[in-house]
Order: structure tokens, then C-alpha cells, then sequence
């Protein structure tokens, strides 16, 4: 379908729908928060209730999504050793490949065994399937690198990673989508960037995006797409079709690690969808996590652990931060929107409607690392990760949009426009509220309880039960600890053991964080929304120490 | 992955339908009762907490798998013998009701000591304990010279001397003391010979400050008063003219208000009921700011003709009178609530309940509700009598938070439970030093006394303040709890007094 991806410049019956659904979520997060204050306080008994049947419910989804971590991990870490680049050609010559793969025998440790047998039936099903794909060696990556405020130092070392991975990097193509108002020491460090690395890639190049277009935000979205369409003209230029170029928009601080690129060529070659599916891998913090402060560490492995979660329901999975899809698909949809600061959400949103709801994220199970916030100070990393959070949950700003597609649209089924609507709609509305359940509302009816309340059973049965549910849900917590551990980097041994434990306490100051670095934030958010205060891009400041 | 992810979410959600509603009403109190006739019932609990904490518990005979603090739950509904037993204190047995889907809260169980253990404060014997109206010290005193007077400092457990080492008021006797509420300033009389002096003395660690003032004060009053944080104002009153002094400044307002019958004071206001029996609030400046009550006529009905009152102004608009004859108005319906013989009264803030002893019993008024008659008529608040068998009640204190009465009949100590829901249960402490008076600190949980034969400066804790385990439950105010004292302030029992 046809649809103008954007909130703004509307007229008519489409702006006050969009200013309809911008405003329902911030109202509706309000309206609980506050009902339930207020119910606390009036009728307690009722409130208490509520909060049970909220906590019972929150402790079953924590551990249904504990579950799925647990598994996504150890998925993950299933295909931590695989050689991708040796499965990439092996697809060259699938009959013959999986001739040899039914030969192999089953051998090696549990996690070598799910990676070989999953792989064997995704192999299996793309002969089956027999439709045409295209040689290894006709792929290409295009790698775009959106840069404003970013040194060298933060852009460089993803650049290096590139060209050591295993999927040759002469049939990569780096374009460093430079803001035309970066500074001009900024501009020289591309230029000796560009001028060190070029060789190394198919090409490499930089692309200044101008100034004050028509239409444009101060958005990434906007520089990555100028940078998109040069490319665009570039391929063309090259011959090269779209079909084969596989496109990612990295952060400029994304560090990929060698397997990235063979992982993503698999998942693309294997994907009997690929011209419609954007590919998702793990992201995590780990450039620099050893000088982060442990509030940064929770919220950014809590990140990565809900991608993970994520990872395992392909068919809710939305794309965020740095990922992949297919040049074709992003050509069809029109690039990223340009007046958009949820660019890395909106894209999906935007083919998803575009493609009528035949449009789904592939997960990867392969991570790629950027930075942590870290500010020079304690207080200004705070300060930041609050703006970043918030900036997350500008994503928001796709609800409007998507909900009046969904209105439009006839061909997208009734069924999946609800599941999906809910979802988004859910995904924002329990961001800002559960937070302020858990820790502030669920005290409340006790702390109001008049004689009636005091006096009765139920009173004295809420601490029992809320205790018990919250002693299970620690179950949750020690997992998440585990799984953090295991999620940083295998480092040069110069951190202590002692540091590491300092790594698990940190979850410790999770009640904190996720009231106001992530309830309040996203609240924020909302209620800009909500107001049509709206937001424009704020460069997240990464330093390296 | 996704196949288990559906199968998942199917199993969760069919917990979450059936255990959210089992959940809920299992928090009501529903039990699952093959014996009655639906197949379940609905039940009550009681929670227990102690001072001090562990007690065993016994319900109808059971053993509670838990100790106090504990909450026996799945009760149904009835009468409950109770028993709490812990080494080394005497059991502790009542008959608790227990109602459907209600909590029966007793949570400040004090439990009494089978053999209280006191400990000596300071070296020597003493005459007697002198309490201050400030929570934070006392004063013993010796033999009678002013030098033998100490200051206790009950919470940091210190004691110094009143004088210092180069007073020039040594060897001058001890005749009469005057304290504050909150206020940490006493005024002393002393003699020598017929020298009579009044000091002025600001107590801090180990230093007071001491002023006489004889030369302000002029005459021999029988009261000499001021409000904490305005201790340089003294008021005195003598045949009906109150009389300030600027400690400070050393100013003299010898008619700074004429015609009075009574005052009291509340931060820098004087409350006076004047000789018409009219009632007026007046400032610093012996302005009148306010009039509170203007008909002569009433309060003619209400405070006679000739007797004066010492009032006490308990908050903006809650005021007390002691007459002469120890009787006990206030300014709340139906005014006149002890007709004489009161001999002392102690308020308790934070639940609004006035603790009034006579020489033979005690009672308690609660002014935390209005309580209105059946036909709409206020009925004012309500004074029940907790204790009737006294012989010479001289002291009352509150302890435990509000829910004991600790006294002295005599030389002998007791201790009222005031929060039951029974008979209110009276435990003998010890018996002290004959015709010495005690000090009871709510904050350390300690009585101070002098004991018997020697006079020794003794303290007993009678609330253990160590050991306490908190609730997780938010503290329980007593306007939240239905006790027996509850039942028989709302029961339409009209007492005489």
C-alpha cells in the first residue's frame, strides 16, 4: 500500500487521527498511573486487588520471558563458534552440501548439536523450496555509517572490524553518511578514514548530507536515507542489482564482530522471504563496559536481554538499533523516514505497511557491540542515558502513523492489525507504567488503608502473597545476573574477580533504574507526545576512556 | 523456538486464569472447608506481635508454627483462647474474637518479665527522682543542698551535676522547681537562711547556664511558667494579674494582663480566661489577638463564679482547665468531664487521648473523633475509667506507643494494657523507695527510680526496645484498631463522673 510514512503536514480527517492516537498513549499511561493513585487512596480494598492480579501477572510474564532468555541464550551461544562463512558456500552448492550434512554424523557437545541441526533444516527446507537465490560472491554489503558529532576514535574501530571479518571485504561497500554540519576536524577524520580504508573494501566513500532539505528533521533517518539513495545511484552506476546488496545503518560506535557479516549472508541466503525481511542481530554494549557505571550496565544488558527475549517471536519482532534488510526493500519502502527520530523502528513499521503486513524480522543469532553511554561524569552519564531512554521511547511516535495505516489499509488482515496494534501499543503503555506499579503504586493501598481495610484479611494476606511473588521473581533476577556475566566480553584478564562481582551487585539497583531511567523517561516521552511537544535528534555523547 | 513459545504462552495464561481468582480469594480469607455445606468458608485471622519479639503461640490449644510476630490465619469465626509464652517472661493469655474476613490486631503485646532486672544509673543514694516536662532529662537530688541535684540525661545515659564546680549557689538548699513542657530550661527556688533566690538555668551536656533572677520574680509565686523555645518569657500569676519577665533583657510587665482567673500558653500565645469568664488568646505584646469564648453567661455555667483554672492548650483549639479542686473541663462537649479530684493529666499526640488519674483510679478521654448521639446531638468525646482499685495514685505515664499505662500507687509500680480485647490486664512491677516519685521515658522504653531500702538511682526497662523485628506492615494507628477501649467509647453507656 501506498502510505505517506509521517505525522507531519497532515490535513483534515488524517491529522486529527494522527493527534487522536498521539495522544492516547501518554493518556492512557497517565490515566493509570493517576486512577490507581487515586483508587489507592479512595477505595484501597479495590487497588489492592488490582495490584495483585498486576503482580501475579507481571511474575508470570517475567518468568515466561526468563524462559525464553534462558533459551535465546543458549541459542546464541549455540552458534558462538560456528564458522558462517563456510556454510555461506556451502549454500553455492546445496544439493551437494546437504548430501554431505545428512552424512555428518551428530557429534560434539549439546550447543554443537542444536547449531548443526538447525542448520542441517534450514538447509533442507531452501532445497526444498528450489526457488532461485543469488551465489555468494554475487552478495553485497552495504554499509552505511551515519556521523555528526562522532570522533574518530568512535567510528574507526568499527571500520577495522569490518574489513577483519570473514566475509571478504571486497564486496563491501562503506559509505560514511557525514552530517554537513559535522565539525571540520570531524570531516578531515573521515576523509583519513576513508583514504586509509578504501582499498581494503569494494569501495568506500563519503557522503555529505546537506543542510535544511525540505522536509527533513535533524534526524539520522534523514542522513542515512541521503546517504541510501547515493548509493542507490552508485549500485546502478556499478550494475550491481539491488536483489543482491544486503543494507545495514549501523550506529557509528557498532563494532561487528568477524562472523557478523558470513552470519548475516547465511541468514539472507537461507530467508525464503529475504527482499521482504529485515535482519536482526544482538546488540550489546560492550565497547567499552568495563569503564560504564553500573547504572548504565543494567539498562543497556537490559537491552540487550529484551532483544534477546525478542529474538525468540519472529512474528512480533520489530527492528532496533543497528540491523540489516534488503537493499530492494529498502529502495520499494523509500528509505527511512526523514522526519523521523525512531528511524531503526520506523523502518520496519514503514515496510510493514508498505508490504501490506507480508514484511517480518529475521533474528540472528549473532551479536554486534557499541557503546555504553558514558559521560565524563557520573551525573552527565546519567543525564544521558536519561535523554537516550527517552529518545528510545520516542518510538512512540510510530503509533500515530501505524494506527492510521492500519485504518486505511484493506489488505493487512483485521486479526494481525489488532495483534500488532496491541502490541505496540502494549510494549509503550506497560514501558511506562509497570515501573511505577512495582515500586511506588503497590505500596500505596497499605499506606492509605483506612479502618475497614486495615481490619480486614486481605490486608493482612497482601504482604504474604506479594512476598512470595516477589522471592519467585528473584529467580528472574539471579538469571539476569548469570546471563550478564556471561554476556561481557571475554576480556584480557585485567579485570578482577572482584570487579565482576561489583557486575552482578549492579542489578541491585535495578528498582532504581527502572523507575527513572526507563518508567520516567518513557513517560516523558509520551506526555511530549501526548502534548505535541515534539522531539527532535540528540546525539547520544559516547566517550571513550 | 516459536512452536514452544506458543505452547508456553497457553500454559501461563491457563495458570494465570485459574491462580488469579484462587489468589484473590485466598487474600479474602477463603479456605477450601469440605465440612461446610458450600465446601468452603470464609475465615478471619488475628496477628500477634510482641515486645519483646519470639513469644510461642498458642490458639485454641494449637501450637502456631511461627512465632510473634505471626499472623494465624484460616481461622473461623468465633472466640479464641490465646496463650504467648516466652522464657524467662510470664505467659500471656486472653480470649480473642476473631470475625469473617476481619483482622483481630493485637500488635503491641508488652510481655512482663517474671523477675524485672534493673541496673544503677549513678553511684550514692538519693532522696528523690525529680521528672521534667522535657523528654530528655530528670533530676535527682541528695540530701537537699543545690549541689547535690543531678542531671540525667536518660538517652545518653550521662548525669552531671546542676551547679558547676565554682557555683556561687552551693550550699543553698533546694526548695521548689519549675519545668516546661519540651522545654530543657528549669527555673530552681532555693534558700540559705531566709535568703531566698530564684535561678534561671538552661541545662546542656555537662555545662548549664545558670541566671538568678530573684530580682525579676520579686515575690514567692506559686507557679512560675513559659513555652518551650520562648524560655527567656516567664508568666507569673498572682490574685488575678499575670506578670511577665524578659529573662533576657530583664524587663518587668507587672500587669501584662489584669482580671484573670487562668492562663496557659501555646508557643508565644497566652490563652486567658479572665474574671468574666470570658476567654481570650493574647500575644507578645499582651495584645489580645483573639477572643475565644465572649459569652459571660456560658462561661459562667461552665468555670462558676470564684475558682481560677490552670489551663492547658493542647493544640489551637483544644483546651483544658484544672481547677482548683482538681476539676477537669474543656473547651469540648459536655465541658465538665471530672468534677474534682483529678490529680494530674498526660497528653498523647499522636492518638489525641488524654491519660487522667485521681487518687484511686485512671482514666482515659479520646478527643481523636467527634462522636455524635443517635438523634444527631453531639455527644462530645467520651472518658472511660481503665483502673478503679487505686489507693494513692500519684503518677501516670503512657508507655509502649500508647497502649500501656504505666503508674504509681504509693511506692508500688504496675502497668495497665490498655490495647485488649478483654479485661484490661493490670501487671504489678516492683515497689520502690516510699514517697519518691519516677521517671518513664517512652523513647528509651525505661522507668528510672529510686529503689527500696537504699534510694539507689536505678532504671528497669519495661519496653524492650532491642530485638524488634519490624512488621512488614504499615504502623497500625489506634484510630485503625477496635479494642476493648474502642467498644466501650462507642458503647451508649452514659458514665458519671
Amino acid at each position: 500500500m501506498e502510505f505517506r510514512f509521517t505525522g507531519n503536514k497532515l490535513t483534515g480527517k488524517d491529522a486529527k487521527l494522527q493527534r487522536l492516537f498521539e495522544i492516547a498513549p501518554g493518556a492512557t499511561s497517565w490515566i493509570i498511573i493517576i486512577g490507581m493513585i487515586v483508587l489507592a487512596f479512595v477505595h484501597p480494598l479495590t487497588a489492592a486487588v488490582i495490584i495483585i492480579a498486576f503482580y501475579l501477572y507481571w511474575l508470570l510474564r517475567l518468568l515466561y520471558m526468563t524462559l525464553f532468555l534462558i533459551l535465546s541464550y543458549f541459542r546464541l551461544s549455540a552458534e558462538e563458534n560456528t564458522n558462517w562463512m563456510e556454510r555461506v558456500r556451502g549454500l553455492d552448492r546445496i544439493e551437494e552440501y546437504l548430501d554431505e550434512l545428512n552424512k555428518t554424523p551428530l557429534e560434539g557437545d549439546l550447543k554443537k548439536r542444536i547449531s548443526f541441526l538447525a542448520h542441517r533444516k534450514e538447509v533442507q527446507k531452501l532445497a526444498l523450496a528450489g526457488a532461485d537465490r543469488p551465489s555468494s560472491n554475487d552478495i553485497y554489503q552495504l554499509v552505511i555509517i551515519p556521523v555528526a558529532k562522532e570522533t574518530k576514535d568512535v567510528f574507526e574501530p568499527g571500520i577495522k572490524s569490518l574489513e577483519e571479518g570473514t566475509f571478504p571485504a571486497k564486496q563491501m561497500v562503506v559509505i560514511l553518511a557525514l552530517e554537513e554540519r559535522a565539525s571540520d576536524q570531524i570531516k578531515q577524520d573521515t576523509e583519513e578514514t576513508v583514504n586509509t580504508y578504501k582499498d581494503k573494501f569494494f569501495d568506500m566513500f563519503i557522503v555529505i548530507h546537506p543542510d535544511g532539505i525540505i522536509g527533513e528533521a535533524k534526524a539520522k533517518g534523514a542522513n542515512a536515507t541521503f546517504a541510501a539513495k547515493k548509493a542507490a545511484e552508485y549500485l546502478k552506476e556499478k550494475k550491481i542489482p539491488f536483489e543482491t546488496v544486503i543494507s545495514s545503518c549501523f550506529d557509528s560506535d557498532t563494532i561487528v564482530t568477524t562472523q557478523y557479516f558470513a552470519s548475516l549472508t547465511y541468514y539472507f541466503l537461507v530467508c525464503p522471504y529475504r527482499q521482504r525481511a529485515s535482519f536482526q542481530p544482538v546488540p550489546v554494549y560492550n565497547n567499552n563496559i568495563w569503564d560504564a557505571p553500573g547504572i548504565t550496565r543494567v539498562l543497556e544488558t537490559g537491552s540487550s536481554f529484551f532483544q534477546l527475549i525478542e529474538s525468540t517471536n519472529p512474528e512480533k519482532l520489530v527492528t532496533f538499533s543497528s540491523h540489516s534488510m534488503s537493499f530492494k526493500a529498502l529502495v520499494d519502502v523509500d528509505y527511512w523516514p526523514v522526519d523521523m527520530i525512531s528511524d531503526d523502528s520506523a523502518i520496519f513499521w514503514k515496510s510493514f505497511i508498505h508490504f501490506d503486513g507480508k514484511y517480518r524480522v529475521v533474528p540472528m543469532y549473532a551479536t554486534l557491540s557499541m557503546d555504553a553511554v558514558v559521560a565524563e561524569t557520573w551525573w552527565q552519564t546519567v543525564k544521558n542515558v536519561y535523554k537516550q531512554k527517552r529518545r528510545w521511547a520516542w518510538g512512540v511516535e510510530n503509533f500515530p502513523i501505524v494506527m492510521r495505516a492500519f485504518l486505511e489499509n484493506r489488505k493487512i488482515p483485521f486479526f494481525l492489525k489488532v495483534k500488532t496494534g496491541y502490541k505496540l501499543f502494549e510494549g509503550h503503555i506497560s514501558w511506562t507504567t509497570w515501573a511505577f506499579m512495582l515500586t511506588i503504586i503497590g505500596w500505596l493501598p497499605a499506606i492509605f488503608a483506612g479502618r475497614d481495610y486495615s481490619q480486614s484479611v486481605f490486608y493482612y494476606s497482601v504482604p504474604r502473597i506479594t512476598g512470595t511473588i516477589f522471592h519467585l521473581a528473584s529467580f528472574s533476577l539471579i538469571t539476569s545476573i548469570v546471563l550478564s556475566l556471561c554476556l561481557l566480553p571475554k576480556n584480557k584478564g585485567r579485570h578482577s574477580i572482584l570487579k565482576r562481582i561489583g557486575f552482578a551487585m549492579q542489578w541491585l539497583l535495578v528498582p532504581l533504574t527502572i523507575v527513572f531511567l526507563s518508567a520516567v523517561p518513557a513517560l516523558d516521552a509520551q506526555t511530549r507526545l501526548m502534548l505535541g511537544k515534539y522531539m527532535t535528534f540528540w546525539v547520544t555523547d559516547k566517550v571513550k576512556k | 523456538m516459536q512452536f514452544f513459545r506458543k505452547i508456553f504462552f497457553y500454559i501461563f495464561t491457563a495458570i494465570y486464569v485459574i491462580t488469579c481468582p484462587l489468589l484473590i480469594l485466598y487474600a479474602f480469607g477463603y479456605i477450601y472447608n469440605p465440612e461446610a455445606q458450600e465446601g468452603y468458608s470464609k475465615t478471619g485471622l488475628i496477628y500477634l506481635a510482641t515486645d519483646p519479639a519470639g513469644a510461642t503461640i498458642y490458639v485454641d490449644g494449637k501450637l502456631n508454627k511461627e512465632n510473634t510476630p505471626s499472623i494465624v490465619r484460616n481461622l473461623l469465626p468465633g472466640e479464641y483462647p490465646v496463650k504467648l509464652e516466652l522464657e524467662g517472661y510470664r505467659p500471656w493469655v486472653q480470649t480473642i474474637p476473631v470475625a469473617i474476613g476481619k483482622a483481630t490486631v493485637l500488635d503491641q503485646v508488652l510481655l512482663i518479665p517474671v523477675k524485672w532486672e534493673s541496673s544503677r544509673m549513678l553511684p550514692g543514694d538519693f532522696a528523690d527522682v525529680m521528672p521534667l516536662q522535657d523528654d530528655g532529662f530528670f533530676l535527682v537530688h541528695g540530701k537537699g543542698a543545690l549541689e547535690d541535684i543531678h542531671v540525667c540525661d536518660y538517652s545518653q545515659e550521662k548525669a552531671w551535676s546542676l551547679l558547676g564546680e565554682d557555683s556561687p549557689f552551693k550550699g543553698f538548699q533546694f526548695v521548689n522547681l519549675f519545668s516546661a513542657e519540651d522545654s530543657s530550661m528549669i527555673v530552681v527556688q532555693v534558700k540559705t537562711g531566709e535568703d531566698i533566690k530564684f535561678l534561671w538555668i538552661q541545662i546542656e551536656e555537662s555545662n548549664n547556664t545558670v541566671k538568678d533572677i530573684t530580682a525579676l520574680v520579686q515575690d514567692k509565686p506559686r507557679d512560675i511558667r513559659w513555652s518551650a523555645g520562648q524560655e527567656d518569657a516567664l508568666f507569673i500569676l498572682r490574685e488575678g494579674v499575670l506578670k511577665k519577665i524578659d529573662v533576657d533583657t530583664g524587663a518587668i510587665f507587672p500587669e501584662y494582663v489584669t482580671g484573670v482567673k487562668g492562663y496557659g500558653l501555646l508557643e508565644s500565645e497566652v490563652y486567658v480566661l479572665k474574671d468574666d469568664n470570658t476567654i481570650v488568646a493574647v500575644n507578645g505584646s499582651g495584645k489580645v489577638t483573639r477572643t475565644l469564648l465572649d459569652d459571660s453567661e456560658v462561661g459562667l455555667s461552665v468555670f462558676g463564679q470564684q475558682e481560677t483554672f490552670d489551663i492547658k492548650v493542647l493544640s489551637q483549639d483544644l483546651m483544658l482547665f484544672l481547677g482548683e479542686k482538681g476539676e477537669l473541663l474543656a473547651n469540648r462537649l459536655p465541658y465538665r468531664f471530672v468534677a474534682q479530684g483529678v490529680k494530674g493529666v498526660s497528653f498523647y499526640r499522636s492518638s489525641n487521648q488524654l491519660l487522667i488519674w485521681q487518687k484511686n483510679r485512671i482514666g482515659i478521654l479520646d478527643f481523636s473523633a467527634e462522636k455524635t448521639g443517635d438523634v444527631g446531638f453531639e455527644k462530645g468525646p467520651k472518658l472511660i475509667w481503665v483502673y478503679s482499685n487505686g489507693k494513692d495514685i500519684e503518677q501516670c505515664f503512657w508507655a509502649d506507643k500508647g497502649s500501656h499505662v504505666l503508674f504509681r500507687d504509693g511506692a508500688k509500680i504496675s502497668l495497665l494494657a490498655i490495647e485488649s480485647y478483654g479485661e484490661f490486664i493490670l501487671d504489678e512491677v516492683f515497689e520502690i523507695k516510699h514517697k519518691t516519685s519516677v521517671y518513664y521515658s517512652d523513647e528509651t522504653g525505661k522507668m528510672y527510680f529510686l529503689d527500696l531500702p537504699q534510694g539507689m538511682l536505678r532504671s528497669v526497662e519495661i519496653v524492650p526496645k532491642k530485638g524488634l523485628i519490624e512488621t512488614p506492615f504499615p504502623e497500625i494507628t489506634e484510630d485503625k484498631k477496635k479494642t476493648k477501649l474502642e467498644e466501650l467509647w462507642n458503647s451508649d453507656s452514659l458514665e458519671t463522673n
